[in-house]
């Protein structure tokens, strides 16, 4: 019993090695910003959750530590997104570039730089630019709100 | 404490660890080389990412439970870190 548990603990920590210098290589190689965040925020994340997985696995006797480690893999699954998107929107409102490759920017146009929110279409951000006392048409109004992030 | 403990224990230290730190010296290549502000963040958000990875593997190679409790600190501590630079990001002009 013993052994079946410290064995899977042993592969667990493995696997998530092995996540760890994946992410470490897609951070490395990948040629934009964007394309590095979502090496990290995905493989380095299922990594850490291997990695609680195996402590809580080798402490099988210790139950507090299986109830920290839960809330662990509770809190990582639901923070590490929030972040990456966090960063992923503040890099592209300030300028960061997308790699020259890259076929399509839907987004291209569509961040108001004076109220640092993003609108649903590029038409609705220069009707603001010209006249930002109105909030746009009437069609287009309730989905750039909707569209827009808290600040 | 038998030798199925000491065996994982030793497996921890001397496999696990040195893997791990292969993970950490590409990170720091993107660190110090990354050529927008945003790229270092990321990268400093994983560190604190494998961090977690190396804390858990002292907690097993070392057998103390308690440590677990600092991994989860970490994790904490990342969140915040990467919410305050996002802001910082987009405010600054």
């Amino acid at each position: 019993m013993e052994l079946l548990l410290f064995g899977l603990s042993a592969l667990l920590m493995l696997i998530s090695t092995f996540f760890f210098i994946v992410s470490g290589i897609g951070l490395v190689r990948m040629p934009d910003l964007y394309m590095r965040m979502s090496a990290t925020s995905k493989a380095a994340t299922l990594g850490a959750a291997c990695a609680f997985l195996a402590g809580a696995l080798y402490f099988y006797d210790n139950l507090s530590v299986a109830l920290r480690v839960f809330a662990g893999i509770l809190f990582i699954f639901a923070t590490a997104p929030i972040g990456a998107h966090m960063i992923g929107r503040a890099s592209y409102a300030r300028g960061v570039a997308v790699w020259e490759g890259a076929v399509i920017d839907e987004m291209e146009g569509c961040y108001d730089r004076s109220t640092h929110s993003f609108h649903s279409s590029p038409q609705h951000n220069q009707t603001t630019a010209t006249t930002p006392d109105e909030t746009g048409t009437a069609p287009q109004a309730p989905a750039a709100t909707s569209q827009q992030a808290a600040p | 404490m038998n030798d199925y403990h000491e065996g994982l224990q030793l497996f921890m230290i001397y496999v696990i660890l040195p893997l791990l730190t292969i993970g950490v010296l590409l990170t720091l290549w993107r660190l110090v080389r990354g050529p927008t502000f945003p790229d270092r963040v990321v990268a400093l958000d994983k560190l604190s990412v494998i961090a977690i990875g190396i804390i858990l593997a002292y907690a097993i190679g070392l057998n103390r439970p308690v440590y677990v409790d600092i991994a989860l600190i970490v994790a904490m501590l990342s969140f915040l870190t990467t919410v305050g630079f996002g802001y910082y990001i987009e405010r600054r002009v």
